[in-house]
Protein backbone atom coordinates (compact mmCIF):
# COMPACT_ATOMS: atom_id res chain seq x y z
CA UNK A 1 0.00 0.00 0.00
CA UNK A 2 2.97 2.64 1.00
CA UNK A 3 3.94 3.59 -2.11
CA UNK A 4 4.12 7.50 -0.76
CA UNK A 5 6.74 9.54 -2.40
CA UNK A 6 8.99 10.93 0.36
CA UNK A 7 11.24 13.90 -1.11
CA UNK A 8 15.55 13.46 -0.18
CA UNK A 9 16.63 16.95 0.81
CA UNK A 10 13.09 18.30 2.55
CA UNK A 11 12.82 18.10 6.50
CA UNK A 12 9.54 16.53 7.78
CA UNK A 13 7.55 16.65 11.09
CA UNK A 14 6.12 13.11 12.82
CA UNK A 15 2.75 15.37 11.69
CA UNK A 16 3.34 14.64 8.16
CA UNK A 17 4.52 18.63 7.09
CA UNK A 18 7.47 19.04 5.43
CA UNK A 19 9.88 21.67 4.88
CA UNK A 20 11.84 22.84 1.89
CA UNK A 21 14.66 25.32 3.05
CA UNK A 22 16.51 28.06 0.38
CA UNK A 23 18.51 31.15 2.32
CA UNK A 24 16.00 32.33 5.19
CA UNK A 25 13.05 31.03 3.66
CA UNK A 26 11.18 28.15 4.40
CA UNK A 27 8.17 26.66 2.06
CA UNK A 28 5.61 24.24 4.13
CA UNK A 29 3.38 21.70 2.58
CA UNK A 30 1.93 18.64 3.39
CA UNK A 31 3.57 14.77 3.05
CA UNK A 32 2.58 12.74 0.01
CA UNK A 33 1.21 10.36 3.22
CA UNK A 34 -0.96 12.80 4.57
CA UNK A 35 -2.91 13.82 1.89
CA UNK A 36 -3.55 10.33 0.71
CA UNK A 37 -4.68 9.68 4.40
CA UNK A 38 -6.88 12.96 4.26
CA UNK A 39 -8.46 12.41 0.84
CA UNK A 40 -9.70 15.00 -1.57
CA UNK A 41 -8.99 18.49 0.29
CA UNK A 42 -11.72 20.67 -0.29
CA UNK A 43 -10.78 23.94 1.58
CA UNK A 44 -7.91 25.49 3.12
CA UNK A 45 -8.08 27.58 5.59
CA UNK A 46 -4.55 29.51 4.62
CA UNK A 47 -3.01 31.53 7.82
CA UNK A 48 -2.78 35.89 7.46
CA UNK A 49 0.26 36.35 6.13
CA UNK A 50 2.59 38.27 8.39
CA UNK A 51 1.05 35.89 11.40
CA UNK A 52 4.06 34.89 13.86
CA UNK A 53 4.16 31.23 14.14
CA UNK A 54 5.96 28.89 16.29
CA UNK A 55 7.26 25.55 15.54
CA UNK A 56 4.35 22.74 15.68
CA UNK A 57 2.03 25.31 16.65
CA UNK A 58 -1.37 25.08 14.52
CA UNK A 59 -0.83 27.31 11.28
CA UNK A 60 -3.74 26.10 9.14
CA UNK A 61 -6.48 24.06 8.58
CA UNK A 62 -7.46 21.51 5.78
CA UNK A 63 -10.80 20.16 5.14
CA UNK A 64 -11.64 17.20 3.53
CA UNK A 65 -15.06 15.88 2.87
CA UNK A 66 -14.94 13.46 5.92
CA UNK A 67 -12.96 15.94 8.56
CA UNK A 68 -10.85 18.94 9.14
CA UNK A 69 -7.09 18.39 10.57
CA UNK A 70 -4.84 20.82 11.77
CA UNK A 71 -1.50 21.71 10.36
CA UNK A 72 1.51 22.50 12.28
CA UNK A 73 4.23 24.65 11.56
CA UNK A 74 8.03 22.71 10.72
CA UNK A 75 9.58 25.81 11.76
CA UNK A 76 9.31 29.04 13.60
CA UNK A 77 8.53 32.09 11.84
CA UNK A 78 6.67 34.64 9.84
CA UNK A 79 4.48 34.23 7.30
CA UNK A 80 5.45 35.30 4.34
CA UNK A 81 3.39 34.15 1.43
CA UNK A 82 -0.03 31.78 1.09
CA UNK A 83 -0.65 30.13 -1.65
CA UNK A 84 -3.62 31.68 -3.00
CA UNK A 85 -4.37 28.98 -5.97
CA UNK A 86 -5.95 26.99 -3.00
CA UNK A 87 -8.66 28.81 -2.37
CA UNK A 88 -9.92 27.99 -5.82
CA UNK A 89 -8.44 24.76 -5.76
CA UNK A 90 -7.66 22.85 -2.76
CA UNK A 91 -7.26 19.75 -4.73
CA UNK A 92 -4.05 20.67 -5.80
CA UNK A 93 -2.41 19.61 -2.38
CA UNK A 94 -3.94 16.07 -3.61
CA UNK A 95 -2.44 16.79 -6.96
CA UNK A 96 1.06 17.76 -6.49
CA UNK A 97 1.44 17.92 -2.88
CA UNK A 98 5.38 18.74 -3.34
CA UNK A 99 4.79 21.36 -5.94
CA UNK A 100 2.17 23.48 -6.43
CA UNK A 101 -0.16 22.47 -3.64
CA UNK A 102 2.66 24.28 -1.15
CA UNK A 103 0.76 26.10 2.05
CA UNK A 104 3.03 28.83 2.96
CA UNK A 105 6.37 30.33 3.40
CA UNK A 106 7.66 31.37 6.12
CA UNK A 107 10.93 33.93 7.19
CA UNK A 108 12.78 35.12 10.04
CA UNK A 109 13.40 31.03 10.42
CA UNK A 110 15.93 29.35 13.13
CA UNK A 111 17.78 26.86 11.14
CA UNK A 112 18.69 25.44 14.08
CA UNK A 113 15.36 24.65 14.85
CA UNK A 114 15.57 21.88 11.74
CA UNK A 115 17.38 19.46 14.78
CA UNK A 116 13.59 18.99 16.13
CA UNK A 117 12.62 18.04 12.79
CA UNK A 118 13.35 14.36 10.78
CA UNK A 119 14.90 13.70 7.15
CA UNK A 120 13.53 12.18 4.27
CA UNK A 121 14.83 8.68 5.92
CA UNK A 122 13.51 8.93 9.52
CA UNK A 123 9.78 10.13 7.76
CA UNK A 124 10.19 7.00 5.59
CA UNK A 125 10.78 4.87 8.51
CA UNK A 126 8.04 6.43 10.07
CA UNK A 127 4.98 6.20 7.17
CA UNK A 128 6.35 2.53 6.83
CA UNK A 129 6.17 1.80 10.68
CA UNK A 130 2.66 3.66 10.83
CA UNK B 1 -15.23 -7.94 14.68
CA UNK B 2 -17.48 -6.05 12.33
CA UNK B 3 -19.65 -8.31 9.79
CA UNK B 4 -19.20 -8.98 6.23
CA UNK B 5 -21.01 -8.47 3.21
CA UNK B 6 -20.88 -11.10 0.51
CA UNK B 7 -18.78 -8.00 -1.22
CA UNK B 8 -16.30 -7.70 1.39
CA UNK B 9 -13.41 -9.75 0.11
CA UNK B 10 -13.90 -7.72 -3.41
CA UNK B 11 -13.99 -4.31 -2.11
CA UNK B 12 -10.73 -5.40 -0.05
CA UNK B 13 -8.76 -6.61 -3.25
CA UNK B 14 -10.03 -3.46 -5.43
CA UNK B 15 -8.52 -0.34 -3.37
CA UNK B 16 -11.68 -0.11 -0.82
CA UNK B 17 -10.56 1.69 1.87
CA UNK B 18 -12.42 -0.28 4.64
CA UNK B 19 -14.60 0.92 7.71
CA UNK B 20 -16.41 0.08 10.28
CA UNK B 21 -20.02 1.38 9.53
CA UNK B 22 -23.46 -0.09 11.26
CA UNK B 23 -21.51 -2.97 12.29
CA UNK B 24 -20.28 -3.58 8.97
CA UNK B 25 -17.07 -3.63 7.00
CA UNK B 26 -17.59 -1.23 4.35
CA UNK B 27 -15.60 0.79 1.71
CA UNK B 28 -15.73 4.88 2.60
CA UNK B 29 -14.15 5.08 -0.69
CA UNK B 30 -11.92 3.44 -3.37
CA UNK B 31 -8.86 4.82 -4.90
CA UNK B 32 -10.08 7.69 -6.88
CA UNK B 33 -11.87 9.25 -3.64
CA UNK B 34 -14.91 10.42 -2.60
CA UNK B 35 -15.20 13.53 -4.82
CA UNK B 36 -14.77 11.47 -8.17
CA UNK B 37 -17.59 8.96 -7.10
CA UNK B 38 -19.71 11.68 -6.67
CA UNK B 39 -19.40 13.02 -10.01
CA UNK B 40 -19.01 9.91 -11.56
CA UNK B 41 -22.40 8.54 -10.13
CA UNK B 42 -24.24 11.63 -11.51
CA UNK B 43 -22.36 11.87 -14.95
CA UNK B 44 -22.41 7.25 -15.61
CA UNK B 45 -23.47 5.77 -12.70
CA UNK B 46 -22.37 4.27 -9.10
CA UNK B 47 -22.44 0.42 -7.83
CA UNK B 48 -23.27 0.92 -3.90
CA UNK B 49 -22.95 -2.10 -1.79
CA UNK B 50 -25.43 -2.11 1.13
CA UNK B 51 -26.03 -5.24 2.39
CA UNK B 52 -25.23 -3.26 6.04
CA UNK B 53 -28.53 -2.46 5.82
CA UNK B 54 -31.90 -4.22 7.53
CA UNK B 55 -34.25 -6.61 5.97
CA UNK B 56 -37.25 -8.08 6.87
CA UNK B 57 -40.11 -9.57 5.54
CA UNK B 58 -43.47 -9.29 6.74
CA UNK B 59 -46.37 -12.36 5.99
CA UNK B 60 -49.56 -14.06 7.16
CA UNK B 61 -52.69 -13.20 7.38
CA UNK B 62 -52.42 -10.88 9.70
CA UNK B 63 -49.71 -8.68 7.90
CA UNK B 64 -51.25 -5.89 6.15
CA UNK B 65 -52.89 -4.69 9.80
CA UNK B 66 -50.02 -5.22 11.91
CA UNK B 67 -47.96 -3.24 9.25
CA UNK B 68 -50.99 -0.98 8.92
CA UNK B 69 -50.98 -0.15 12.60
CA UNK B 70 -47.06 -0.36 13.56
CA UNK B 71 -45.48 2.57 10.36
CA UNK B 72 -46.50 5.81 9.57
CA UNK B 73 -47.23 5.23 5.61
CA UNK B 74 -50.21 3.15 5.11
CA UNK B 75 -49.20 -0.41 3.79
CA UNK B 76 -52.80 -0.84 2.43
CA UNK B 77 -52.57 1.87 0.27
CA UNK B 78 -49.46 0.17 -1.84
CA UNK B 79 -50.16 -1.16 -5.11
CA UNK B 80 -48.54 -4.64 -6.01
CA UNK B 81 -45.35 -3.74 -7.82
CA UNK B 82 -44.42 -0.65 -6.06
CA UNK B 83 -42.79 0.41 -2.48
CA UNK B 84 -42.96 4.01 -0.76
CA UNK B 85 -41.14 5.67 2.34
CA UNK B 86 -42.31 5.26 5.93
CA UNK B 87 -41.63 6.20 9.33
CA UNK B 88 -41.56 3.73 12.00
CA UNK B 89 -42.65 5.91 15.13
CA UNK B 90 -42.55 4.97 19.26
CA UNK B 91 -46.23 6.42 20.93
CA UNK B 92 -44.94 9.79 21.41
CA UNK B 93 -44.44 10.35 17.34
CA UNK B 94 -40.49 10.29 17.96
CA UNK B 95 -38.43 8.26 14.94
CA UNK B 96 -37.44 4.78 15.90
CA UNK B 97 -35.95 4.65 12.20
CA UNK B 98 -36.91 5.54 8.72
CA UNK B 99 -37.74 2.79 6.34
CA UNK B 100 -38.77 1.25 2.56
CA UNK B 101 -41.68 -1.10 2.77
CA UNK B 102 -41.78 -2.83 -1.09
CA UNK B 103 -44.57 -4.78 -1.79
CA UNK B 104 -42.94 -7.40 -4.69
CA UNK B 105 -45.41 -9.96 -3.58
CA UNK B 106 -49.64 -10.08 -3.27
CA UNK B 107 -49.41 -11.23 0.23
CA UNK B 108 -45.64 -10.60 1.64
CA UNK B 109 -43.94 -7.45 2.33
CA UNK B 110 -40.16 -6.57 2.67
CA UNK B 111 -39.46 -3.73 4.67
CA UNK B 112 -35.96 -2.00 4.84
CA UNK B 113 -34.62 -0.13 7.71
CA UNK B 114 -31.20 1.46 8.62
CA UNK B 115 -28.34 -0.86 9.21
CA UNK B 116 -27.78 0.96 12.56
CA UNK B 117 -30.79 0.45 13.81
CA UNK B 118 -31.14 -3.08 12.76
CA UNK B 119 -31.47 -4.77 16.09
CA UNK B 120 -33.29 -2.26 17.70
CA UNK B 121 -36.31 -2.58 15.19
CA UNK B 122 -36.43 -6.20 14.88
CA UNK B 123 -36.48 -6.57 18.82
CA UNK B 124 -39.70 -3.13 18.37
CA UNK B 125 -41.42 -5.02 15.74
CA UNK B 126 -40.96 -8.54 16.90
CA UNK B 127 -42.52 -7.59 20.25
CA UNK B 128 -45.10 -6.14 18.66
CA UNK B 129 -46.15 -8.98 16.02
CA UNK B 130 -49.99 -10.62 17.03
CA UNK B 131 -51.17 -13.91 16.00
CA UNK B 132 -51.39 -14.44 12.44
CA UNK B 133 -48.17 -12.71 11.18
CA UNK B 134 -44.67 -13.67 10.55
CA UNK B 135 -41.67 -11.73 10.54
CA UNK B 136 -38.60 -13.09 8.92
CA UNK B 137 -34.98 -11.57 9.50
CA UNK B 138 -33.65 -11.96 5.67
CA UNK B 139 -31.13 -9.78 6.44
CA UNK B 140 -28.11 -12.47 6.09
CA UNK B 141 -29.59 -14.84 3.00
CA UNK B 142 -30.64 -11.82 0.99
CA UNK B 143 -27.74 -9.36 -0.30
CA UNK B 144 -28.79 -5.88 -1.48
CA UNK B 145 -26.86 -3.44 -3.85
CA UNK B 146 -28.21 -0.19 -5.38
CA UNK B 147 -26.68 0.97 -8.91
CA UNK B 148 -27.87 4.65 -9.40
CA UNK B 149 -27.06 6.85 -12.40
CA UNK B 150 -28.12 8.07 -16.31
CA UNK B 151 -26.63 4.72 -17.48
CA UNK B 152 -27.95 1.99 -14.88
CA UNK B 153 -31.41 1.39 -17.03
CA UNK B 154 -29.06 0.38 -20.19
CA UNK B 155 -26.57 -1.31 -17.70
CA UNK B 156 -29.06 -3.55 -15.98
CA UNK B 157 -31.23 -4.22 -18.44
CA UNK B 158 -27.83 -5.22 -20.20
CA UNK B 159 -26.70 -7.96 -16.96
CA UNK B 160 -30.33 -9.01 -16.90
CA UNK B 161 -31.47 -9.44 -20.30
CA UNK B 162 -34.80 -8.53 -19.15
CA UNK B 163 -37.37 -6.08 -19.43
CA UNK B 164 -36.78 -3.85 -16.49
CA UNK B 165 -39.47 -2.71 -14.24
CA UNK B 166 -42.18 0.55 -16.02
CA UNK B 167 -40.12 3.81 -15.61
CA UNK B 168 -41.14 6.08 -12.50
CA UNK B 169 -39.86 6.17 -9.36
CA UNK B 170 -40.97 3.47 -6.84
CA UNK B 171 -41.61 0.68 -9.39
CA UNK B 172 -41.08 -3.03 -8.66
CA UNK B 173 -40.00 -6.16 -10.58
CA UNK B 174 -38.72 -9.49 -10.08
CA UNK B 175 -36.18 -10.87 -12.72
CA UNK B 176 -33.83 -13.96 -12.92
CA UNK B 177 -30.26 -13.86 -13.78
CA UNK B 178 -28.37 -17.07 -14.25
CA UNK B 179 -30.98 -18.63 -12.08
CA UNK B 180 -31.04 -16.58 -9.16
CA UNK B 181 -34.56 -14.56 -8.66
CA UNK B 182 -33.68 -10.20 -8.22
CA UNK B 183 -36.11 -8.38 -6.99
CA UNK B 184 -35.19 -4.96 -8.79
CA UNK B 185 -36.84 -1.60 -7.56
CA UNK B 186 -36.83 1.48 -9.16
CA UNK B 187 -35.42 3.56 -5.39
CA UNK B 188 -32.68 4.97 -4.21
CA UNK B 189 -30.52 7.30 -1.95
CA UNK B 190 -28.71 9.58 -4.34
CA UNK B 191 -31.70 11.78 -5.68
CA UNK B 192 -30.92 10.10 -9.33
CA UNK B 193 -33.28 10.17 -11.59
CA UNK B 194 -32.64 6.50 -12.97
CA UNK B 195 -31.64 4.09 -10.31
CA UNK B 196 -32.21 0.73 -8.53
CA UNK B 197 -32.02 -1.18 -5.15
CA UNK B 198 -31.31 -4.68 -6.12
CA UNK B 199 -32.14 -8.17 -4.13
CA UNK B 200 -30.76 -11.39 -4.38
CA UNK B 201 -29.50 -14.34 -2.35
CA UNK B 202 -26.35 -13.59 -0.59
CA UNK B 203 -24.29 -17.10 -2.22
CA UNK B 204 -25.08 -15.24 -5.49
CA UNK B 205 -24.16 -11.28 -4.60
CA UNK B 206 -20.32 -11.30 -5.73
CA UNK B 207 -21.36 -13.24 -8.60
CA UNK B 208 -23.91 -10.38 -9.77
CA UNK B 209 -21.63 -7.68 -8.53
CA UNK B 210 -19.14 -8.68 -10.46
CA UNK B 211 -21.01 -8.38 -13.80
CA UNK B 212 -22.69 -5.50 -12.98
CA UNK B 213 -18.80 -4.03 -12.93
CA UNK B 214 -17.16 -5.77 -15.77
CA UNK B 215 -20.71 -4.44 -17.92
CA UNK B 216 -20.44 -1.42 -16.30
CA UNK B 217 -16.89 -0.10 -16.64
CA UNK B 218 -17.13 0.53 -20.73
CA UNK B 219 -20.33 2.57 -19.42
CA UNK B 220 -18.48 4.62 -16.99
CA UNK B 221 -20.47 2.68 -14.16
CA UNK B 222 -18.07 2.46 -10.83
CA UNK B 223 -18.24 1.30 -7.39
CA UNK B 224 -18.99 3.96 -5.05
CA UNK B 225 -18.07 3.81 -1.01
CA UNK B 226 -19.96 4.94 1.82
CA UNK B 227 -18.15 8.72 1.81
CA UNK B 228 -19.81 9.06 -1.64
CA UNK B 229 -22.76 8.01 -0.69
CA UNK B 230 -23.37 10.60 2.20
CA UNK B 231 -22.36 13.53 -0.07
CA UNK B 232 -24.83 12.13 -2.67
CA UNK B 233 -28.08 11.92 -0.84
CA UNK B 234 -27.06 15.26 1.17
CA UNK B 235 -27.11 16.96 -2.23
CA UNK B 236 -30.09 15.53 -2.86
CA UNK B 237 -31.75 16.73 0.49
CA UNK B 238 -32.54 13.17 1.67
CA UNK B 239 -32.05 12.62 5.94
CA UNK B 240 -30.05 9.89 7.36
CA UNK B 241 -30.83 8.47 10.66
CA UNK B 242 -28.92 9.87 14.04
CA UNK B 243 -28.63 13.08 11.94
CA UNK B 244 -31.76 14.34 10.62
CA UNK B 245 -33.61 11.81 12.64
CA UNK B 246 -32.77 11.65 16.47
CA UNK B 247 -35.51 9.18 18.78
CA UNK B 248 -35.52 12.86 20.47
CA UNK B 249 -37.06 14.86 17.91
CA UNK B 250 -40.53 15.06 16.44
CA UNK B 251 -41.19 13.45 13.19
CA UNK B 252 -42.96 15.86 11.73
CA UNK B 253 -40.11 18.29 11.49
CA UNK B 254 -39.22 16.21 8.53
CA UNK B 255 -40.20 17.66 5.55
CA UNK B 256 -40.02 13.97 3.94
CA UNK B 257 -42.94 13.38 6.55
CA UNK B 258 -45.17 14.71 3.93
CA UNK B 259 -44.33 11.01 1.86
CA UNK B 260 -43.71 9.05 4.63
CA UNK B 261 -46.79 9.67 7.35
CA UNK B 262 -50.55 9.79 6.15
CA UNK B 263 -52.58 11.19 8.31
CA UNK B 264 -55.73 10.57 6.59
CA UNK B 265 -58.71 10.49 9.58
CA UNK B 266 -60.18 7.55 7.47
CA UNK B 267 -57.38 4.91 7.77
CA UNK B 268 -57.95 4.28 11.58
CA UNK B 269 -55.00 3.98 14.39
CA UNK B 270 -51.80 3.41 14.49
CA UNK B 271 -48.68 3.55 16.73
CA UNK B 272 -47.89 7.54 17.19
CA UNK B 273 -50.86 8.35 15.49
CA UNK B 274 -51.94 11.09 17.56
CA UNK B 275 -48.77 12.46 18.38
CA UNK B 276 -48.01 13.19 14.81
CA UNK B 277 -51.31 14.70 14.33
CA UNK B 278 -50.74 16.92 17.33
CA UNK B 279 -47.11 17.47 15.80
CA UNK B 280 -48.75 18.43 11.92
CA UNK B 281 -51.27 20.96 13.73
CA UNK B 282 -48.75 22.73 16.18
CA UNK B 283 -46.42 22.81 12.66
CA UNK B 284 -48.78 24.55 10.65
CA UNK B 285 -50.15 26.77 13.15
CA UNK B 286 -45.76 27.79 13.58
CA UNK B 287 -46.97 27.53 17.36
CA UNK B 288 -43.40 25.80 18.59
CA UNK B 289 -44.28 23.87 21.02
CA UNK B 290 -44.18 20.71 19.40
CA UNK B 291 -42.02 21.31 16.33
CA UNK B 292 -39.99 24.43 17.75
CA UNK B 293 -37.30 23.44 14.68
CA UNK B 294 -38.17 21.82 11.43
CA UNK B 295 -35.19 20.05 8.68
CA UNK B 296 -34.44 22.45 6.18
CA UNK B 297 -31.69 22.71 3.34
CA UNK B 298 -29.20 24.80 3.86
CA UNK B 299 -26.63 26.66 1.35
CA UNK B 300 -24.08 28.18 1.81
CA UNK B 301 -22.90 32.00 0.05
CA UNK B 302 -19.67 31.96 1.02
CA UNK B 303 -16.46 29.84 0.21
CA UNK B 304 -15.72 27.11 3.20
CA UNK B 305 -16.76 24.70 5.33
CA UNK B 306 -19.49 23.90 7.27
CA UNK B 307 -20.38 20.76 9.37
CA UNK B 308 -22.82 18.71 11.15
CA UNK B 309 -22.85 20.36 14.97
CA UNK B 310 -22.66 24.06 13.08
CA UNK B 311 -24.58 26.50 14.72
CA UNK B 312 -26.99 29.12 13.26
CA UNK B 313 -27.62 32.52 12.98
CA UNK B 314 -30.14 34.60 11.97
CA UNK B 315 -31.06 38.73 12.51
CA UNK B 316 -28.24 37.51 15.15
CA UNK B 317 -29.50 35.22 17.02
CA UNK B 318 -28.82 31.35 17.68
CA UNK B 319 -31.87 29.70 15.17
CA UNK B 320 -30.70 26.55 14.82
CA UNK B 321 -27.93 23.94 14.16
CA UNK B 322 -26.81 21.72 11.16
CA UNK B 323 -27.54 18.22 11.50
CA UNK B 324 -24.92 17.44 8.14
CA UNK B 325 -22.57 19.55 6.10
CA UNK B 326 -20.06 19.04 3.90
CA UNK B 327 -18.22 19.88 0.83
CA UNK B 328 -20.06 18.32 -2.44
CA UNK B 329 -18.89 18.15 -5.62
CA UNK B 330 -21.27 19.19 -8.61
CA UNK B 331 -20.55 19.23 -12.67
CA UNK B 332 -20.84 22.37 -14.42
CA UNK B 333 -23.70 21.62 -16.99
CA UNK B 334 -23.09 22.75 -20.58
CA UNK B 335 -26.73 22.92 -22.55
CA UNK B 336 -28.35 19.44 -21.07
CA UNK B 337 -25.45 17.59 -20.15
CA UNK B 338 -22.81 17.58 -17.72
CA UNK B 339 -19.55 19.24 -18.61
CA UNK B 340 -16.34 18.69 -18.21
CA UNK B 341 -15.45 21.25 -15.59
CA UNK B 342 -16.69 20.70 -11.42
CA UNK B 343 -16.76 22.62 -8.70
CA UNK B 344 -18.05 22.18 -5.13
CA UNK B 345 -20.13 23.82 -2.44
CA UNK B 346 -20.72 23.84 1.17
CA UNK B 347 -24.22 22.09 1.66
CA UNK B 348 -25.96 21.41 4.77
CA UNK B 349 -29.89 20.34 5.79
CA UNK B 350 -30.20 22.42 9.68
CA UNK B 351 -33.23 22.03 12.16
CA UNK B 352 -34.25 25.66 12.08
CA UNK B 353 -36.71 27.38 14.37
CA UNK B 354 -39.70 27.40 12.95
CA UNK B 355 -40.14 31.13 12.98
CA UNK B 356 -36.72 31.56 10.13
CA UNK B 357 -38.41 32.28 7.50
CA UNK B 358 -38.10 30.39 3.89
CA UNK B 359 -35.73 33.74 2.20
CA UNK B 360 -33.73 34.29 5.66
CA UNK B 361 -30.34 35.79 5.75
CA UNK B 362 -28.54 33.26 7.29
CA UNK B 363 -24.83 32.40 9.15
CA UNK B 364 -23.57 29.48 9.57
CA UNK B 365 -20.27 29.09 12.51
CA UNK B 366 -17.64 26.60 11.69
CA UNK B 367 -14.18 27.04 14.15
CA UNK B 368 -14.84 30.90 14.62
CA UNK B 369 -15.70 31.80 10.82
CA UNK B 370 -19.18 32.67 9.58
CA UNK B 371 -20.30 31.73 5.94
CA UNK B 372 -23.12 33.58 4.82
CA UNK B 373 -26.24 30.80 4.07
CA UNK B 374 -29.58 30.71 3.32
CA UNK B 375 -32.68 28.09 3.23
CA UNK B 376 -33.25 26.52 0.03
CA UNK B 377 -35.72 23.89 -1.39
CA UNK B 378 -33.50 21.77 -3.15
CA UNK B 379 -29.67 21.96 -4.32
CA UNK B 380 -30.07 19.94 -7.45
CA UNK B 381 -33.46 18.70 -9.72
CA UNK B 382 -34.08 16.15 -12.54
CA UNK B 383 -32.90 17.13 -16.11
CA UNK B 384 -33.52 14.30 -18.30
CA UNK B 385 -31.39 11.02 -17.08
CA UNK B 386 -29.50 13.68 -15.17
CA UNK B 387 -29.51 15.30 -11.82
CA UNK B 388 -28.59 18.71 -11.94
CA UNK B 389 -27.17 21.48 -9.60
CA UNK B 390 -29.20 24.18 -8.93
CA UNK B 391 -27.84 27.61 -9.20
CA UNK B 392 -27.97 29.28 -5.57
CA UNK B 393 -27.42 32.68 -5.02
Amino acid sequence: MSENKVLDGLYYTKEHEWVRVEGQTATVGLTDYAQSQLGDVTFVELPAVGRQVAQMGEFCVVESVKAASDVYAPLSGEVAEVNAALEETPGLINQDCYGAGWLAKLTGIDLAELDNLLDADAYRRLITEA
Amino acid sequence: MPEKTPIYVWHGAHGGKLVEFAGFSLPVMYGGGILAEHLTTRRHGGLFDISHMGRFVVGGPGALAFLDATLTNRASSLPLGQAHYTLISDPEGRPLDDAYLFRFWPDRWLLVVNGANHAKDRDWLTSRVPEGVELEDLSAELAMLALQGPASDRLLAAVLGAELPPAGRNHLGIATWREAEVLVSRTGYSGEPLGFELFLPASRALEFWEALVAEGAPLGVVPVGLGARDTLRLEAGLPLYGHELRPDEPIMALPQARFGVDLDPARGDFLGRRALMAQAEDLKARAGRLVPRRLSLVAALDKGMMREGSPIYWEGRPAGVLTSGTTVPAWRFTGGEPGGESYTRALGIARLDVAVPPDAQLEVEYRGRRLRARPVKSFAAPAGPYLRPREIA
